[in-house]
């Protein structure tokens, strides 16, 4: 059984870190990261992973415009999309599922339970 | 005819044929000729004067020094002087001559003889005199009549009288009585000769009692008279008493007229009615004491002319003391009348002043508000605008009035205003915020409100209220992005931070020394704090500001207090606290609310009640049905709240004992917020509490609508 792969797309290198060294003590998966919405596109079409933890609020290219243009290319549309965002309004929750979404987690996320709230999205 | 010329020229034929009469006279004076008309003149024949001088006997004794002083300038040769002079007859009776003399003189111019030619001129003179007494009469008579009617000075007018009277009578005396009835008898007037001493003496001076015409004996007999004649020296007339009070003041004759005056009757009615009835006021009299004297005819009709006069000015006088008297009291009367008009005219004006004052200060006070200010009639018509509505709208405001809404805005406002005008129309206060384009195509937030006018139990228009609260958007939304910022911006650095100690305080990562241990869990608890502190201030102002961020949505109850329990359950467990969650009755109970509002009300109330629980206790979940609303229930059998902490405890950053909330790290804001989201719901919150036994926390949320209309159906 092939691990599963994880990209996470944040422009906050700490984040990164955290949710990585988190992730990876908590359970097998490989982490991947990106900083921008840009390269994580390019990122997920080279690795096809089996989720993208993204990050919501990023300069240039945001949350929702990196899923929406996950979502308008074959090659990645099929790979669930869980939000990572500071912002938590219930609003904003429907569009972010509307938009495809299959989870939500808000920040600041437990590092330690990441992994089981992932999993608990995304039925593993 | 020689015989006839022969005859005329017999200077004697000649003298004694001229009508006029003819003296010659010598230089001394001695009468020389005397012919036949003087003869017949005097009485005297020429043989009896012939040698004498005229003054010795011709002329009368007051001309005899004058005629003297004549004739030595005659004499001296001053000619052709005319005099008149006054002839006695042998019977004594007088004869005025109008004399033009001449002189004779001899060769050397020496005046030898004087010729006086004269014409009898006394009838002449005795009708001038009478044509000028009848002239003064009617003179008087008419300067008496213009003064009465001139004159309103009675004292004038009686006094001028009895002068002129005085004076065209010659008489002694002319004085004036007014008599009135049961009252004293006064002298009014009087003219007398100027003789001090003799018997006409002044009877001003002389009092009553002492003068007997003041005495009602002496005016009573004339009351019932008309003219009445009085002659002493006759006994010609009346009672003896009368003569003899006459006799003692010397009066020779009297005359006697009466005065009457008009006596209005006591109420005139119309001018037809009015019967003057004739009344005694008084006497005009004329007393002659140097000699008895015959009045003639129109010197008594003088009198009685006179006396009439003198009876229209008293009459004029009465008048004019009434007049004047009416007029006074007629004057004050208007003066009053004027003075309340001009009082009533003032405080209508001070009225009108102030009404104008106030809708001056009205207009002042809407004019300087930069709001607009509107009313508006039941027909959408405007019927008073402010000042703003020229900067609004870019008219003159004035020329708003009367106007349509549907003129002067949009037709996209208008639509928009329409159902809340009519609403406001139909008695309701409305507000609502909309935003609108100005004329200068500016777009702002405008806050409007209408609220009704009512007028005797109708309403006929309303108040219009539009402020522009761009600012205030303008400021929420810079809040909202405020908010939005700070919160991702303060929760990215502590998701990093609380990230890397959770980790590290696992011990997997490595391990520290017991008191190295302790410091990273200090780390991380405040980290834990911060956090929970963070989301809180965010949570309370986002939901504190009242946009309705929330969306409601039908919500199963149960469900919620389930979902709630499993989010705190790992709390639970942490403090060996049991939750008991009772859906038993309530599967199909709903709610109309925004459930992750819900969740964290529940959550926070959960939460609380697992801190101040003691160890082994449990937290009650309950929810029941009420009438329109939903009561949901989070109980314990913690430490509970003081009574006089009940209401207060639900105010931000309040504790029952602020040393709890660091070791339990609460924010105190927990209770804020739930407060907060249950009003945004239109629903109650409270807590029931015995302090050491327990907190019952209530709060109520509504029901969905339509489901209570299927129900009812």
């Amino acid at each position: 059984m092939t691990k599963k792969q994880i990209l996470m797309i944040d422009d906050e290198t700490d984040i990164q870190t955290v949710a990585r060294i988190g992730l990876t003590m908590t359970s097998d998966w490989q982490v991947t990261v990106a900083s921008s919405g840009k390269a994580g596109i390019q990122q997920a079409k080279r690795q096809t992973p089996d989720a993208i933890l993204l990050d919501v609020m990023m300069p240039d290219m945001d949350g929702i415009a990196t899923l929406k243009a996950l979502k308008a290319d074959t090659q990645t549309q099929g790979v669930p999309v869980i939000f990572l965002t500071a912002k938590s309004q219930a609003a904003t929750r429907k569009q972010f599922y509307e938009l495809g979404a299959l989870g939500v987690i808000n920040k600041p996320f437990d590092p330690m339970t990441l992994a089981g709230q992932i999993a608990g999205f995304l039925g593993w | 005819m020689s015989f006839i010329t022969d005859t005329v020229l017999d200077t004697e034929t000649l003298l004694n044929a001229a009508g006029s009469l003819i003296v010659v006279f010598d230089r001394q004076g001695k009468v020389q000729r005397f012919n036949r008309t003087c003869e017949n003149t005097t009485g005297y024949t020429e043989t009896e004067v012939k040698g004498h001088c005229v003054w010795d006997f011709l002329l009368t004794a007051e001309e005899r020094t004058a005629t003297r002083g004549i004739f030595r300038q005659l004499a001296s040769g001053q000619t052709n002087r005319y005099y008149e002079s006054t002839w006695l007859d042998k019977t004594g009776g007088r004869h005025v001559i109008a004399w033009s003399n001449t002189v004779l003189t001899n060769r050397i111019g020496r005046v030898d003889f004087i010729v006086s030619s004269g014409i009898e001129v006394t009838e002449q003179r005795r009708s001038r005199r009478q044509l000028e007494g009848q002239y003064r009469q009617s003179h008087l008579l008419s300067e008496i009549t213009q003064k009465v009617r001139q004159s309103i000075d009675l004292t004038e007018i009686l006094q001028v009288t009895v002068s002129e009277v005085h004076g065209l009578l010659g008489c002694d005396r002319v004085f004036i009585l007014k008599a009135p009835m049961d009252e004293f008898i006064q002298l009014a007037a009087e003219s007398i000769s100027e003789l001090p001493q003799g018997p006409a003496q002044s009877l001003l001076q002389r009092p009553w009692p002492d003068n007997p015409l003041l005495q009602t004996g002496y005016v009573d007999h004339y009351r019932r008279q008309s003219v009445s004649v009085l002659d002493t020296v006759g006994g010609l007339g009346a009672a003896p008493e009368i003569m003899d009070i006459l006799s003692s003041l010397g009066v020779k004759t009297e005359l006697a007229v009466p005065i009457l005056t008009a006596e209005p009757p006591d109420t005139p009615e119309t001018e037809s009615e009015k019967a003057y009835s004739e009344h005694f006021w008084g006497l005009l009299i004329a007393h002659q004491c140097s000699q008895s004297r015959q009045w003639s005819p129109w010197e008594i009709d003088l009198m009685q002319q006179l006396a009439n006069q003198i009876g229209v000015a008293i009459n004029h006088a009465e008048l004019l003391d009434h007049l004047e008297e009416s007029v006074i009291r007629r004057t004050a009367e208007l003066t009053a009348t004027n003075q309340q008009l001009r009082r009533e005219m003032e405080e209508h004006r001070m009225t009108e002043g102030a009404l104008r004052r106030s809708e001056n200060q009205l207009r002042l006070i809407t004019n300087a508000l930069p709001a607009l200010v509107a009313y508006i009639d039941t027909y959408h018509r405007y019927r008073f605008n402010n000042y703003a509505y020229e900067t609004w709208y870019n008219i003159s405001y004035q020329k708003i009035k009367g106007r349509q809404v549907s003129d002067i805005v949009s037709m996209t406002v208008y639509t928009q205003m329409l159902p809340y005008l009519e609403q406001a129309l139909m008695g309701e206060k409305v507000t609502y915020e909309a935003e609108m384009v100005l004329s200068s195509g500016d777009r702002i937030w405008a806050s409007v409100s209408y609220i009704p006018d009512w007028q005797d139990g109708r309403v006929k228009g309303l108040f219009s209220l539009v402020s522009d609260i761009s600012d205030r958007k303008a400021t929420e939304r810079m809040k909202d992005e405020f908010v939005s910022v700070v919160s991702h911006e303060l929760r990215t650095p502590l998701t990093s931070v609380h990230g890397s100690l959770r980790l590290l305080a696992t011990g997997r990562l490595g391990e520290l020394n017991a008191q190295g241990q302790e410091l990273l869990d200090v780390a991380l608890r405040n980290t834990e704090r911060l956090t929970r502190l963070l989301n809180d201030v965010l949570d309370l102002e986002r939901i504190g500001s009242g946009r309705g961020r929330m969306t409601p949505t039908v919500c199963n109850v149960s469900n919620l207090l389930q979902s709630a329990a499993d989010a705190m359950q790992s709390m639970a467990n942490d403090y060996s606290i049991g939750l008991n969650v009772q859906v038993a009755d309530i599967s199909t109970l709903e709610v109309w609310a925004d459930p992750d509002q819900v969740m964290q009300a529940l959550t926070n109330l959960i939460s609380n009640a697992i801190k101040f629980s003691p160890r082994g206790s449990k937290v009650w979940l309950q929810a029941r049905s009420l009438s329109h609303k939903v009561e949901f229930l989070v109980k314990d059998v913690g430490r509970g709240i003081p009574s006089d902490k009940l209401e207060t405890i639900f105010e931000r950053f309040q504790q029952v004992d602020t040393s709890d909330a660091r070791e339990r790290g609460g924010t105190g804001l927990g209770l804020a917020i739930c407060r907060e989201i249950v009003q945004q719901h239109q629903g109650r919150i409270w807590v029931q509490s015995v302090h050491g036994q327990g907190s019952r926390f209530y709060f109520t949320l509504p029901k969905p609508e339509e489901s209570l209309q299927e129900r009812a159906s």
